[in-house]
């Protein structure tokens, strides 16, 4: 499949190589861009310099936890109009609730998604995967 | 094709396993929580301590179960709706995270059987003649590639007075693969793993000292019993089951050996165990 236009970028924040290739390989099915970050301490660095149109946080991560990063997100001028949806494996409602405060968009249950409905809770908040929705069927 | 299919039925008859296992062991744990809620107002502190320590251990086996299982799950998933899609590289990642993943399960549900054999006195070790050096030199060479990743050296101090004595060299490498692979999850770069052994009276000694930054004293007297998580500054995403050491403690005593912590002067933490040598 081919893309006429810019492909929509998504952010996966995940320490679980597994998990974040399964994530990875079914949104680039879908034709989005998938970038990167293992360790939550450079996730800021990285939301700044990739500039995604959409952020996959998990909240359990090296380094800083995904809810320090949503806060710090949500608080900081530059950062604030990101996009965040939240992976959580826990599903705590404190942690939830907290995130849904803190201003994520929703969140995903890990254990309780397959990658394919992971991909169309995205469709749904991001829309097309390209900006002018011109896709080449090979 | 057929290898993958092969690996997918593989897989889901072990994840069959796993949750017969898994169903099995939480109706047990449940039961044994239900037990004790219902005498909670007659518990002490220490108790309470516990309980919390087993409530905690039952979230945690919950979350090392169930992210390999979505793992397997969901690369199956992808693997059923988008065949015709993905290319052979994507269906062989995905296959293979499949792999791994079921081996994590297994180790995991392994890990469990063997506490529950020693904690029923049931756990059996099968010993015969060992050069233990030899042991010792074997596991420092599987252990090499990574304590290189982690930008660490294995250093070896082993007394040649040594002779062959018996023991069962699987189980003892089981406990140093433990104790290895846990100092060099805690050693930060450029630090060292020692590999040492010794005659002491009618034992063999054997010590494994990391340069990391060491356990609290409070944390020492606890390590070796179940539910019971190790050294909190470690990575969250590497924790594992927090069994390796109840079972490396069972192992060392089914021998009639000891097991335990000191301090490695200047830095670090040292774990020494004993094998009798007759």
């Amino acid at each position: 499949m081919y893309y006429l236009g810019m492909q929509k970028k998504i952010l996966i924040v995940e320490d679980d190589e597994a998990f974040f290739n399964l994530c990875a390989t079914a949104l680039k099915l879908k034709g989005y861009n998938v970038v990167h970050v293992a360790d939550g301490s450079q996730a800021l660095e990285v939301i700044a310099n990739e500039k995604p149109d959409l952020i996959l946080l998990d909240i359990v991560l090296p380094g800083m936890s995904g809810l320090d990063i949503l806060q710090n997100i949500k608080e900081t001028e530059e950062l604030k109009g990101n996009r965040v949806i939240m992976l959580t494996n826990f599903g705590t409602d404190a942690n939830v609730n907290r995130a849904m405060e803190l201003g994520a968009e929703d969140y995903i249950m890990k254990y309780n998604v397959v990658p394919s409905e992971l991909a169309n809770k995205v469709s749904v908040v991001l829309g097309d995967s390209v900006d002018s929705a011109v896709k080449f069927v090979s | 094709m057929n290898e993958a299919l092969t690996i997918i039925s593989v897989s889901v008859t072990m994840l069959s396993v796993v949750l017969l296992f898994l169903y099995v062991r939480k109706s047990e744990e449940y039961t044994q929580i239900k037990v004790k809620m219902d005498n909670m107002t007659k518990l002490g502190q220490h108790d309470q301590e516990t309980q919390r320590a087993r409530d905690d251990f039952l979230a945690m086996v919950v979350h090392e179960m169930r992210s390999p299982l979505a793992v397997i799950r969901g690369s199956a998933d992808l693997i059923v709706k988008e065949v015709d899609n993905l290319s052979q590289q994507q269906i062989s990642d995905l296959l293979g995270q499949i792999k791994g993943s079921s081996t994590h399960l297994l180790d995991m549900v392994n890990d469990l059987l063997d506490v529950s054999k020693i904690e029923a006195g049931k756990f059996e070790i099968f010993v015969k003649d060992h050069h233990l050096n030899k042991t010792l030199r074997d596991e420092a060479h599987t252990f090499e590639a990574l304590a290189r990743q982690h930008g660490l050296k294995i250093d070896m101090q082993l007394d040649d007075n040594i002779s062959k004595f018996k023991f069962d060299e699987e189980k003892v490498k089981q406990v140093l693969n433990n104790l290895l692979s846990n100092a060099i999850k805690f050693t930060p770069r450029d630090g060292t793993v020692t590999i040492l052994s010794k005659i002491q009276d009618s034992y063999a000694q054997i010590q494994v000292a990391d340069t990391g930054s060491g356990i609290p004293d409070y944390l020492k007297a606890k390590l070796f019993h179940k539910f019971v998580q190790g050294r909190e500054n470690g990575d969250p995403s590497e924790k594992g089951s927090g069994l390796g050491l109840v079972i490396s403690k069972g192992i060392i005593e089914a021998h009639g050996g000891t097991i335990w912590i000191e301090d490695n002067h200047p830095r670090g933490t040292k774990f020494i165990f004993t094998l009798p040598l007759s």
